[in-house]
């Protein structure tokens, strides 16, 4: 590692505007006091059968100065369901620490290191809290400005895992530029490559190996240490028009497969969990159009065999190195987003559109499609979308309407399960009611004869800005007659955010951006806070 | 700094080439110190993918036979409710109590090997994928006590009484252990969820029924070099369970907060 063994030595001539440094810290508190109701399945987790309480805390505190950024983050997970939705977390400390520099030429960073290289597909160390995944990579970075246009990175290190590391290593290295003809040119471009290759530590190697050895010889399999990912793309803007195209190999790599067929004893062929061997790609692409109130998006994406983790022995959303993107619409509330696909890293051929225009100056309407299948063309989701909304100065109204397909037995694990066809109606209202006041009423039904049946989510908040949202919801399963429903304050000064509110909130597979995780039923108060300081 | 940056790159690319590692055999013996190994699987008639872990089970026993002990422990979320066409409650409060001691694992199948967390693991469970290894791990290291289990059925009483004996191979010093002497059933034709749906005629395995200990165990003297402890114990076996399929599990562990096994035996 002669890169990584290379001094640094950097100016102080930067001057800085508060000679003391700026320092910055923002604290996250989430905390439930669990109410047993079996009823939703509120039951048998160590929260509702005699810990009472759980949550989880994060502080942030960043102080920069000299011309340097240095970073710590506590991390609190009392009797926390978040890094395990049916047991509990007890574990505090430092969950994240750095050092960083950056000036024109070179720049570094130590620590816990979040970055990605392109979309994420072969590199991206990331945080998402609502859903437990932390892959930070704890190591070192280097960035080189060869010049204005053209950036080249490198780093390596281990990957985070709660208050621990991963043993295997990983190293990448990136490149990225920006050609333009022209300043007064149409046309420019933004091209990329990386690299990532990733070492598996012995003891994980061992442990497969073991693993490997009690298959039958038929899928026995040598695995290497050393797997490469390779990424090229090519953000292209002409005009109007954004083009963006990703084309992304991984080397001959050991990894799960959930759903691999495996031979037993007598020859007879069944599903297990298995550790198999294949090299993968994934080529994703996507094009934009946009004319002052016209927007046209398409994308396009083919997986095969892209499993890229620390180890090959880890599943869920544990020890990710990749990050495919979803090709599923982000919707934000309750019915609309009750089935959403989670991305298949062993095979999806996946393509979405949507189309944006205005019929008036202050109607927007929108138009979405999303269709995903496996590579042998079996149906996984499917979604159809229409959405107009009409704003004048003291209303705004929504309405939408979702038809949706969704292969539960896929996406859920559940044995025979029919391909759930789920039909939405949305309406959503803000009145203002006067200068700081205002009242915001959303009603939601979803048809279905699969699955858990229909459902209806209603929805009323009254704000009185910039301080108070008072909030009461409910959605109610007319299948199984059950409510869900919620009570909430919330009190904003300043950056700081504190709401207090009675919640019964139903199991179900929660997803952001495509990684989803099983979030279990809960009843019982809720307590966050938000602040800034 | 370029040069640097371009070397870097170029000694990735040629680091293709590798010595492939070679698949185990298993020739791990400790001669007389041979050390057993537990794994106790958490399992539940709801859980569609623990028939595939029961199977891979059933081939780590094919392989290491005497020297693997299984116990299946049903209970928590994929245990309760059962499915409708269930008869039998294979949870039970034992079962409970050890979900409340050691947490109900991520998904379901996932075990404890010998009651450790591995390097690299922050978590005493593991899924399918890693217990072959594990349990190579354990098998090869030296046993610290060596044990004897004696099992006697009355079957007009249906009574089951024994009594185990455990020597010390070395010293341990002060560190306490205690012995867990646990009830299994072999066998038991129930329904279970699987990926093509409930199968009625399922044959559940190695079934923990009871601990007769205790889930904590009983406490042990101090172990020493040459040292017989021994414990009998006689329980009355319920009558919806098969006598014929009934079998003991002992073993020698730690306690809290490291719960580590270091020796197990069984006894049909």
């Amino acid at each position: 590692m002669i890169l990584f063994s290379y001094s640094f030595v950097f100016s102080q001539e930067e001057s800085n505007s508060n000679p003391n440094g700026t320092f910055n810290a923002f604290l996250t508190t989430q905390t439930g006091f669990f109410i047993r109701d079996s009823n939703i399945g509120a039951i048998h987790t160590p929260q509702y059968d005699h810990q009472l309480y759980g949550g989880q805390s994060w502080l942030d505190a960043m102080y920069s100065n000299w011309g340097f950024e240095f970073g710590v983050r506590l991390d609190y997970f009392q009797n926390s369901n978040l890094i395990n939705p049916l047991g509990s977390f007890n574990k505090q400390g430092i969950g994240r620490w750095f050092i960083r520099k950056e000036d024109t030429k070179f720049g570094f960073e130590a620590g816990y290191i979040y970055d990605q290289i392109g979309t994420g597909i072969i590199y991206r160390a990331y945080e998402a809290r609502t859903q437990g995944l932390d892959n930070a990579l704890q190591g070192v970075k280097l960035n080189l400005n060869i010049n204005q246009n053209w950036h080249l990175k490198a780093f390596a290190g281990k990957q985070k895992k709660q208050f621990d590391v991963y043993e295997s290593l990983i190293k990448g290295i990136a490149l990225d530029g920006f050609v333009k003809a022209s300043d007064t040119s149409h046309f420019s471009m933004a091209p990329g490559l990386g690299i990532v290759n990733r070492t598996i530590d012995d003891a994980s190697l061992d442990n497969a190996l073991a693993t490997i050895a009690t298959y039958p010889k038929a899928n026995q399999f040598l695995p290497r240490y050393n797997t490469y990912a390779c990424t090229l793309y090519d953000q292209i803007n002409a005009g109007n028009f954004t083009l963006y195209l990703e084309s992304a190999f991984k080397s001959n790599d050991v990894f799960n497969d959930p759903n691999a067929l495996r031979q037993d004893d007598q020859g007879n062929l069944y599903q297990a969990p298995t550790l198999i061997h294949k090299s993968g790609h994934v080529l994703y692409g996507s094009i934009n159009y946009v004319k002052s109130s016209f927007g046209l998006t398409l994308e396009a994406k083919r997986t095969q065999y892209f499993s890229f983790r620390t180890r090959p022995q880890e599943e869920a959303n544990n020890g990710l190195i990749s990050f495919i993107p979803p090709m599923s619409r982000q919707q934000s509330y309750n019915l609309l987003s009750f089935y959403q696909p989670a991305t298949q890293e062993i095979g999806e051929s996946a393509f979405k559109g949507e189309l944006q225009f205005n019929l008036g100056e202050n109607e927007e309407t929108i138009l979405h499609i999303s269709h995903i299948n496996d590579l042998n063309q079996n149906k996984l989701y499917r979604e159809y979308y229409a959405e107009g909304s009409s704003r004048k100065k003291n209303r705004t109204i929504l309405a939408s309407v979702q038809y949706r397909e969704y292969n539960q037995q896929v996406y859920e694990g559940k044995p025979n399960a029919p391909l759930v066809k789920t039909f939405v109606l949305n309406l959503d209202g803000t009145f203002k009611l006067n200068e700081v006041r205002a009242l915001r009423v959303n009603l939601e039904t979803m048809t279905t004869k699969q699955d858990q049946g229909n459902w209806i989510s209603i929805l009323a908040e009254y704000s009185i800005a910039p301080k108070w949202i008072f909030t009461l919801s409910d959605m109610y399963n007319g299948t199984k007659k059950k409510n869900y429903n919620t009570a909430m304050v919330t009190y904003s000064h300043l950056s700081n955010r504190v709401s207090l509110g009675w919640v019964r909130q139903r199991a179900g597979i929660v997803c952001t951006g495509g990684i989803c995780r099983y979030e279990p039923a809960f009843n019982g108060i809720k307590f966050n806070l938000e602040a800034r300081f | 700094m370029k040069i640097l940056f371009f070397t870097y790159t170029i000694l990735f690319l040629c680091s293709c080439t590798e010595v492939p590692p070679i698949l185990p055999t298993d020739n791990n013996s400790t001669g007389s110190k041979e050390k057993n190994v537990l794994i106790e699987e958490y399992t539940g008639v709801r859980c569609q993918n623990c028939p595939s872990g029961a199977q891979q089970l059933e081939a780590l026993k094919q392989i290491h036979g005497d020297r693997l002990t299984i116990l299946s422990i049903h209970g928590g979320f994929f245990a309760q409710p059962t499915n409708r066409e269930n008869k039998y409650n294979l949870d039970n409060a034992d079962g409970v109590a050890l979900i409340n001691l050691f947490n109900q694992p991520v998904g379901y199948p996932s075990a404890m090997v010998d009651r450790k967390i591995f390097d690299g693991q922050s978590s005493i469970f593991s899924g399918a994928n890693n217990w072959a290894g594990y349990i190579i791990s354990e098998k090869s290291k030296e046993a610290a006590v060596s044990m004897d289990l004696l099992i006697n059925k009355n079957t007009t009483t249906r009574q089951v009484s024994g009594q185990c004996i455990v020597k010390g191979l070395t010293d341990l010093g002060n560190q306490s252990y205690y012995l867990s002497v646990a009830l299994a059933e072999n066998n038991i034709k129930d329904a279970q969820l699987t990926l093509t749906g409930v199968d009625t005629n399922y044959i559940h395995r190695h079934v923990m029924r009871k601990f007769i200990t205790g889930i904590n165990g009983k406490k042990l003297d101090s172990i020493t070099l040459n040292s017989n402890q021994s414990y009998s114990f006689t329980i009355t076996i319920d009558p919806l369970w098969n006598l014929e399929q009934i079998y003991l599990v002992a073993f020698v562990h730690k306690n809290a907060p490291d719960y580590e096994v270091i020796q197990v035996v069984e006894k049909n």
